[in-house]
C-alpha cells in the first residue's frame, strides 16, 4: 500500500514536470517579448525588461530558473497584467472564488447526479428512467457556455430572480458579519448550479449504471429474498460498490471542473483563477501564466491521485491485484 | 445497425449534407450569404422571410448556422482523424511490446488525461493563432490538430488494452503457432479486435472537440474561419439580450451535431458490447 502510494506520487510529480515544462515550451516558442505588441513602452524599456527577466536566454536556462524559483516558494512577479506585482499575491487574491465556485459545483452536481440515480434506478426502464436519462443526454450534448447564458438570460435577466454578474457586494468582507455574507447568497447560486450541469449527466449516467449493477448482484439478490425492502436494498446494499466506484470519479473530475470554470467565470464575470489564467495568457504575461498553471495542475493530478489511493483504501481486493501488476 | 446509431447517424448525414449544399444554395441566391449585412433588416425575429431572424448587422442567421456547420464538422473530423493518428500506434505498440514503452507510453497517456483540455488550448490558441495567423481555414486546421492531440490518450488506452487481453487469447497463439509474424500478428488479429472501443471512443471525442472548438471560439480564441463559427454566434448574442433567436439556433446547433457523434459511439458501443467510453466533460 505505501508502496503504491509512494509509486503514485512519483507518477503525479512526473506529471506536473511534464506539464509545466510544456507549458514553459509553448510560451517561450513564440517569438518576440511580452511586451512587443504595446507601442507605448520605448525599445530601451523593453531591453531593460527582458534582460531583467532574463528572456534573452535560452529556453533550459528560464526553466531552471523558475524551477529553482519555485522550490524556494517563489513565484516571481507579474510582467504584464499587474506589472511588478507578486504572482503568488495575484493568486491568492483569487483562490477563494475559484474554491468556492469549484466546491460549490462538484458537491451540488455529486449530490444531484447520486439523487437522480437513485430516482432512475427504483425502476430501472420506467418512464422516469427514461425521461431522466434522454434528458440527461440532451445535456451531455449541450455547450457548458450555452446551458449557462440561457439561464442567465432566463433568470437573471429576464424574470430578475437573481444576479446576472458578479460574486457579490465589494464590502461584503467575512469582517462585515451575518448580513454581508447574506447578501451574497444570491450571486452563488447560478454560476456553481451552471458548473454542476456540466457535469451532471456524466455523473448520473455513471452512479445509475453502477447502481444498476449492484442491484444485480448476487449479495443484493441473497439480500432481497431475505426479505429485505426495496429502498433500503438500493441505498445500502447497492449502493456500497457504487460508494466506491463514484471515489474513483472524484478526482478525474478535477480537470472537467477547471475547464468548466474557466467558462462559467468568464460568463458571470466572477474574479477567478480561470480569468486569471485567461487574461494572462492573452497578455503573454509568462510568470502569471505558469503560477496558475502550476496551480491548475496541482489540483487535476493531486486530485487524480488522492482519488486512485483512496480506491485502494476502499476496495481491499484491488490492493493483492495491484501488486500482481495485473492488467485493467 | 442498430437504432441508436441509425438516429446518430442521420442527424449527421443531415448536418453534413448541409454544410456541402449551403454555399451551392447561395450561390443559386436560394439562401442568403451569411456575410451580406442589411442595416435596415436589423435583428428581425424568426418569420417567413428569414427562418431563423436576422442579426444585429442585419445577416440571416439561417445562412449563418448552415455554413457554420462546416467549421463544427471540419474540427471533428480534423481532431479525431489526429487523435486516432496517434492514439492507435501508441495504444498498439504499448499493448504489443509491453515493458518500458509500455510504461513510458501509459504513464505519458495518464499525464495527458490527468490536465484540463481547455486551459491547455487556450494558451496555445491565444499564443499561437493571434491576428493575423488566426485567419483562414489553415487556422482551424491547426487548431483542431491541437484538439485532437489533447484527445489521443482516451483513444490509446482502450487500443491497448484490447491488445494486451488479446494477446493470451487461443487464437492468438494459434496464430503465432503457424508461423505468424509479431507484425502479422498484430495487424491481422490483436488490433481489429481492439479497434472496436477505440472507434467507440473516438466517435464521443468528436462531441468533444466539436465542443471545445465552440468553446473556444467563445471565449474569443477561436480562429477567423472563412466560415461562421456557432461559439462566436452564443458569445455574439450576449449584446443583444432580447434577441432569444441569436442565443437559441447556435447553441442548439452545436448541440444537435454533438448529440449524433454520442449517439453514433452509443450505437457501436451496443453493437459491440465495448466498455462504455463516455468521455469526462471537459
Amino acid at each position: 500500500m505505501i508502496g503504491r502510494a509512494v509509486r503514485r506520487f512519483l507518477l503525479a510529480a512526473f506529471t506536473l514536470l511534464l506539464a509545466t515544462t510544456l507549458l514553459y515550451l509553448a510560451i517561450r516558442m513564440v517569438p518576440g517579448t511580452p511586451w512587443g505588441d504595446d507601442p507605448a513602452t520605448p525599445a530601451a524599456r523593453i531591453e531593460e525588461w527582458t534582460t531583467r527577466y532574463h528572456l534573452d536566454k535560452g529556453f533550459a536556462d528560464g526553466y531552471l530558473r523558475w524551477v529553482l524559483a519555485i522550490l524556494r516558494g517563489d513565484l516571481g512577479e507579474s510582467y504584464v497584467v499587474a506589472r511588478g506585482e507578486r504572482v503568488a499575491a495575484l493568486i491568492a487574491g483569487r483562490l477563494p472564488v475559484s474554491l468556492a465556485l469549484g466546491l460549490l459545483g462538484f458537491c451540488s452536481a455529486l449530490t444531484a447526479a447520486t439523487l437522480l440515480a437513485f430516482a432512475a434506478a427504483r425502476r430501472p426502464g420506467g418512464s422516469l428512467d427514461h425521461l431522466g436519462s434522454a434528458l440527461l443526454y440532451a445535456l451531455h450534448a449541450a455547450p457548458t457556455f450555452w446551458i449557462a447564458m440561457l439561464l442567465q438570460d432566463l433568470l437573471a435577466l429576464r424574470l430578475g430572480w437573481l444576479p446576472a454578474l458578479g460574486s457579490g457586494p465589494a464590502e461584503a468582507s467575512l469582517k462585515a458579519g451575518m448580513p454581508a455574507i447574506l447578501a451574497r447568497i444570491p450571486y452563488w447560486i447560478l454560476p456553481p448550479a451552471c458548473l454542476a450541469l456540466g457535469s451532471l449527466a456524466f455523473l448520473f449516467r455513471f452512479t445509475r449504471a453502477s447502481l444498476l449493477d449492484g442491484v444485480r448482484s448476487p449479495h443484493v439478490r441473497a439480500a432481497r429474498a431475505r426479505g429485505i425492502p426495496e429502498p433500503i436494498l438500493l441505498r445500502r446494499h447497492a449502493f456500497s460498490a457504487t460508494r466506491i466506484d463514484l471515489v474513483t470519479l472524484l478526482g478525474t473530475l478535477a480537470p472537467a471542473v477547471i475547464s468548466g470554470s474557466i467558462i462559467i467565470e468568464k460568463i458571470f464575470a466572477l474574479p477567478g483563477l480561470g480569468q486569471l489564467f485567461f487574461l494572462a495568457a492573452g497578455g503573454r504575461d509568462y510568470p502569471v501564466v505558469m503560477g496558475v498553471g502550476l496551480v491548475l495542475a496541482i489540483v487535476s493530478v493531486i486530485g487524480s491521485a488522492l482519488a486512485d489511493l483512496l480506491y485502494l483504501a476502499v476496495e481491499p481486493r484491488l490492493r493483492g491485484r495491484a501488486r500482481a501488476g495485473a492488467h485493467p | 445497425m442498430n437504432r441508436t446509431a441509425a438516429l446518430g447517424l442521420s442527424l449527421l448525414a443531415a448536418l453534413t449534407i448541409a454544410s456541402i449544399l449551403a454555399p451551392l444554395a447561395t450561390s443559386i441566391e436560394i439562401l442568403d450569404s451569411p456575410f451580406s449585412m442589411d442595416l435596415k433588416r436589423r435583428l428581425l425575429p424568426p418569420g417567413a422571410e428569414n427562418l431563423m431572424g436576422t442579426d444585429e448587422l442585419g445577416r440571416d442567421v439561417l445562412a449563418r448556422i448552415l455554413h457554420g456547420s462546416r467549421t463544427s464538422l471540419l474540427v471533428a473530423f480534423v481532431a479525431t482523424g489526429v487523435a486516432l493518428a496517434i492514439g492507435v500506434p501508441a495504444g498498439a505498440l504499448a499493448g504489443a511490446r509491453g515493458g518500458l514503452w509500455d510504461l513510458i507510453l501509459t504513464r505519458l497517456m495518464e499525464a495527458t488525461a490527468g490536465l484540463p483540455a481547455l486551459p491547455i488550448l487556450l494558451l496555445v490558441v491565444s499564443l499561437t493563432l493571434g491576428g493575423e495567423s488566426g485567419e483562414g481555414a489553415a487556422a482551424l486546421i491547426v487548431l483542431a490538430g491541437a484538439i485532437g492531440i489533447t484527445r489521443w490518450a482516451a483513444i490509446a488506452r482502450y487500443v491497448r488494452g484490447g491488445v494486451w487481453r488479446a494477446q493470451v487469447e487461443e487464437y492468438a497463439t494459434a496464430a503465432l503457432a503457424l508461423g505468424a509474424s509479431r507484425s502479422r500478428l498484430l495487424f491481422r488479429h490483436l488490433l481489429p479486435g481492439a479497434l472496436a472501443p477505440a472507434m467507440v471512443s473516438a466517435a464521443f471525442g468528436a462531441g468533444s472537440a466539436v465542443l471545445l472548438e465552440s468553446a473556444l471560439s467563445f471565449l474569443g480564441l477561436g480562429t477567423q474561419a472563412p466560415s461562421p463559427s456557432w461559439g462566436k454566434m452564443v458569445a455574439a448574442a450576449v449584446a443583444e439580450p432580447g434577441a432569444w433567436w441569436l442565443l437559441v439556433a447556435p447553441g442548439a446547433s452545436i448541440a444537435v451535431l454533438v448529440l449524433g457523434f454520442n449517439l453514433l459511439a452509443e450505437g457501436i458501443r451496443l453493437r459491440d458490447r465495448a466498455p462504455d467510453g463516455w468521455s469526462r466533460p471537459d
